[in-house]
């Protein structure tokens, strides 16, 4: 019998210490996904100023969405934060997130602009779609429109993520057809491109990896990543083509938070967007540190142009949000038939 | 009046049982599968059949095709050589195959897209044609060999010497001769056909690796695609689910039809075992290059390249977090399934030793049923089924362990039948005649008995667990991500030199927990001998 005893105990610690660490602890204070750099490095500095505790889940921005549209009304979450308002807006149209949540900050006029009517999310920075990142000695005349995409010297030679599986390629792919028409117009600027051979990597690193290996002469990618790259490879060169589309990163909020809860988001979102912050942010932020700030009198990294220098565009994300799935799926079967 | 009781409660833990399989597989999958015809989840109906979809049913459909017909070709011969002739590296091929069922097939994919990643060779005609379909096709068939070759082992088994003999006398062409008794192969050829189909149009790991990188629909990674992005399609997966279910169906009815058909008894009392002369020259030298290959295509370079991998310098300029921590969630999540799988299965099989019966006869259905059902179709259908109203338990551990316990669970009542059978209750009940307490009967008469069983079975659960992949994409806890999930995630990401550690890291792990395991199981089942005190 004492071994019987024995073999029990033993059964019971093991199984008992297993769920002992994967039993859910009620999280105090604010749960953040976050896909963007640095959101560990705010949500420290946050609680270490508040006393409001912040516990931070990274995850790429693909996972990050899929997390929040499969909890559904059951959110484990408090707030997130990533790039791309079009991402937003589909979430906003699943009835997701809170409404009117963004709280009174000094915005630009361009951050205003970016503000959606039904408050659904805050942005929090800029950065392009698609900028192109190339070796200068590759070209005679460096590219600087989309149609230059198709010159034959580029065929087989301009790389970009595989929408499929990084999440803020889409807007890549939405500004590129949008440049040429809209959507179904512009697809053949896209099949066109695609039937010149683009090649598709996986994620922004990847592009920019196949860039300076010499395996393309052009990399499409989010203009954060190309700023990163290039301010430690001088050999780059980043160009901002005409027209630029708007990629803005934005934190949003979940649905049916107490109101203890709701004062505390909005208290982070103003903490985040404080001069102090935003400038640790461009710090801290490796890659997603190379944005241009929406809240007036914070200047960027040098390493950027002037935004008045450039032809902004905004596509309307409650337009091009929805049709993500579908272009994507046309995109995977273009290349796929190509 | 004691014995009208006892039947009460073992009917009573019978239906219990039932309807526990009820609750993890029955209720969530005909939630899913229903959606379309039901509504909710932004309803559309079939309309959500698009072309994409047909392409990636179309796709799954030839490469399964393909590649099982490739599985099976090498199977027959390798089984033939381990049944026929006295070859003494059967052994190794063996353990080849059961190395080859074990190792995650992402793995696998992972291993050679570390060889064409180098510089040497990332240009050349091997690498273009590995990432493309053949390349698919390829490593679907070394995953289905094991399966292939088990089944195509039985049957050469189960025909006798006096069918040679017979052959010999009757039929005078050697060609002829061989192709009659390859005939009587066809009924197990067709099942072991139907297996591997079905476990290649159900395999996840290389559509989301290699298929996803060279952008090929293939259904069970659209599956996932229409839950993992944004809007989340329920009804489009749901959709393509029931292709899935539907192939599968298929592939079942049309090897039922050969069996059927072309089947006939093998096993008499005339049977005579083969003996098994040595191989030949000739057919030694074709079974050693045949081996050969399939430890280099299968083990060999893939483990060779993630080694390599590991220990090289970071080739990326922006390193990606590793989710170290990912290898103990993995070991929670395996100890605790296997374990609750294993604490529902070996009770179930011992109280329907004694009587079989309907009860017996559902378990077998409801298990078969489950086992056709794929990982990615029961995550999706947990994700539907257990997001809403009392029962939201998406995003917690404990939804991710259901449904782990729900795909085991099958395989262990499957596995464990024979051996639990096979145990009269007569010693347990010789036991107690002879006064010997519950804890004696179950350690020192029937624990030791079943011990290498119960600790085989645990072992299988906690390793397919370990490293189970299309489930914990969809429920795995926030932050709590098991290891197959951060392999994936660096894989995407083409880092496979931290792909490659955080690999090596978890195989070492899962042979450390196994290692202690079956060895406390074996202490703690040791039978005392003759004048050893107990």
């Amino acid at each position: 019998m004492a071994r019987l005893l024995a073999i029990a105990v033993l059964l019971f610690a093991i199984i008992g210490g297993a769920l002992a660490l994967l039993w859910p602890r009620q999280q105090s204070g604010l749960v953040l996904y976050s896909a963007v750099d640095y959101g560990p490095q705010v949500a420290a500095a946050f609680t270490r100023q508040t006393g409001i505790p912040v516990h931070v889940i990274d995850l790429s921005t693909g996972a990050l969405l899929a997390k929040i549209s499969a909890e559904g009304h059951h959110p484990a979450w408090t707030l997130a934060w990533f790039d791309g308002d079009m991402a937003a807006a589909a979430l906003d149209a699943s009835g997701l997130l809170e409404r009117h949540s963004v709280p009174s900050l000094p915005f630009t006029a361009l951050g205003h602009s970016l503000v959606p009517a039904d408050g659904s999310y805050t942005p929090t920075g800029l950065t392009l779609a698609g900028v192109f990142t190339y070796h200068p000695a590759a070209f005679a005349t460096a590219p600087s429109r989309w149609q230059d995409l198709l010159n034959p010297a580029l065929a087989g030679a301009v790389g970009m993520n595989n929408p499929a599986i990084s999440g803020p390629t889409y807007p890549i792919l939405a500004a590129m057809l949008a440049q040429a028409g809209g959507w179904p117009k512009g697809r053949s600027f896209v099949t066109q491109l695609i039937g010149a051979g683009l090649r598709d990597y996986t994620k922004n690193a990847n592009t920019l990896a196949a860039l300076r290996s010499g395996e393309i002469k052009l990399a499409l990618t989010q203009s954060s990543a190309a700023w990163f790259v290039a301010a430690r490879d001088p050999s780059l060169r980043v160009v901002v083509p005409n027209p630029s589309f708007a990629l803005p990163s934005v934190i949003v909020v979940a649905k049916g938070l107490s109101a203890r809860t709701s004062r505390a988001v909005a208290r982070f979102i103003r903490f985040a967007s404080s001069p102090k912050i935003q400038k640790l942010r461009m710090m801290k932020g490796n890659a997603d540190g190379y944005y241009w700030p929406l809240i007036k009198g914070i200047t960027p990294l040098h390493h950027l142009p002037s935004l008045a220098a450039l032809h902004v565009v905004h596509l309307d994300p409650q337009v091009w949000g929805p049709r993500e799935s579908q272009i994507n799926a046309w995109f995977s079967a273009q290349v796929m038939n190509k | 009046m004691k014995a009208r009781t006892k039947n009460h409660l073992r009917a009573l833990f019978g239906f219990l049982f039932i309807g526990l399989l009820a609750m993890l597989t029955v209720y969530p999958s005909l939630r899913f599968l229903l959606l379309p015809l039901l509504g909710g989840a932004g309803h559309q109906g079939l309309s959500q059949l698009n072309g994409v979809s047909l392409i990636a049913l179309s796709n799954s459909v030839r490469l399964s095709l393909l590649a099982s017909a490739l599985a099976i070709l090498c199977a027959i011969p390798a089984a033939w050589i381990m049944e026929r002739r006295r070859w003494r590296p059967a052994r190794v091929l063996m353990i080849s195959l059961w190395l080859l069922f074990v190792l995650p097939s992402y793995l696998m994919t992972a291993g050679w897209q570390i060889v064409f990643s180098r510089t040497v060779l990332a240009h050349s005609a091997l690498a273009a044609a590995f990432y493309s379909q053949f390349g698919i096709i390829f490593l679907l068939a070394l995953k289905g060999m094991p399966f292939a070759a088990l089944a195509a082992r039985t049957s050469w088994r189960a025909i006798g010497a006096e069918l040679d003999d017979a052959a010999r006398l009757l039929i005078r062409s050697p060609i002829l001769r061989s192709l009659t008794l390859l005939q009587l192969l066809l009924p197990a050829a067709t099942a072991a056909f139907a297996v591997v189909f079905v476990e290649s149009i159900q395999e996840f790991g290389i559509p989301a690796t290699l298929g996803a990188q060279i952008h090929l629909p293939i259904v069970t990674y659209a599956i996932y695609e229409r839950l993992a992005t944004t809007p989340v399609n329920f009804n489009g997966a749901a959709l393509l689910s029931w292709q899935l279910v539907g192939l599968a169906l298929i592939a079942v009815a049309i090897q039922l039809y050969a069996a059927a058909r072309f089947g006939g008894a093998l096993v008499h009392g005339r049977r005579r075992k083969h003996l098994c002369p040595p191989p030949s020259r000739g057919e030694a030298g074709l079974a050693w290059t045949g081996l050969g290959a399939l430890i280099i295509l299968g083990l060999a370079v893939p483990i060779a390249a993630l080694l390599l991998a590991a220990f090289s310098p970071q080739a990326t300029a922006e390193s990606l977090p590793v989710a170290w921590n990912s290898v103990l969630y993995s070991a929670l999540y395996g100890i605790l399934a296997a374990s609750l799988a294993l604490g529902i299965a070996a009770p179930v099989l011992l109280h329907q030793r004694r009587g079989k019966g309907r009860f017996g006869q559902l378990i077998g259905a409801l298990s078969l049923a489950n086992m056709a059902l794929p990982g990615i179709v029961l995550g999706a259908a947990y994700l539907i089924a257990f997001n809403s109203g009392g029962l939201a338990l998406y995003g917690t551990p404990f939804l991710l362990i259901l449904a782990y316990v729900a795909v085991q669970l099958p395989m262990l009542l499957r596995f464990l039948q024979a051996p639990i059978e096979h145990l009269h209750r007569n010693l347990s009940e010789a036991a107690r005649l002879h006064a010997l307490p519950l804890a004696t009967r179950l350690l020192d008469v029937e624990g030791p008995l079943l011990a290498p069983a119960l600790s085989w079975g645990w072992t299988m659960a906690f390793i397919q667990v370990f490293f189970e992949l299309p489930i914990s994409e969809l429920l795995y806890p926030a932050g709590r991500a098991p290891v197959a999930v951060a392999l994936m995630w660096l894989n995407q990401s083409l880092d496979y030199t931290d792909e490659a550690r955080l690999a090596l890291l978890a195989i070492l792990s899962v042979l450390v927990i196994v290692g202690t395991a079956s060895g406390l199981l074996r202490l703690l089942a040791r039978v005392p001998l003759a004048g050893e005190p107990a």
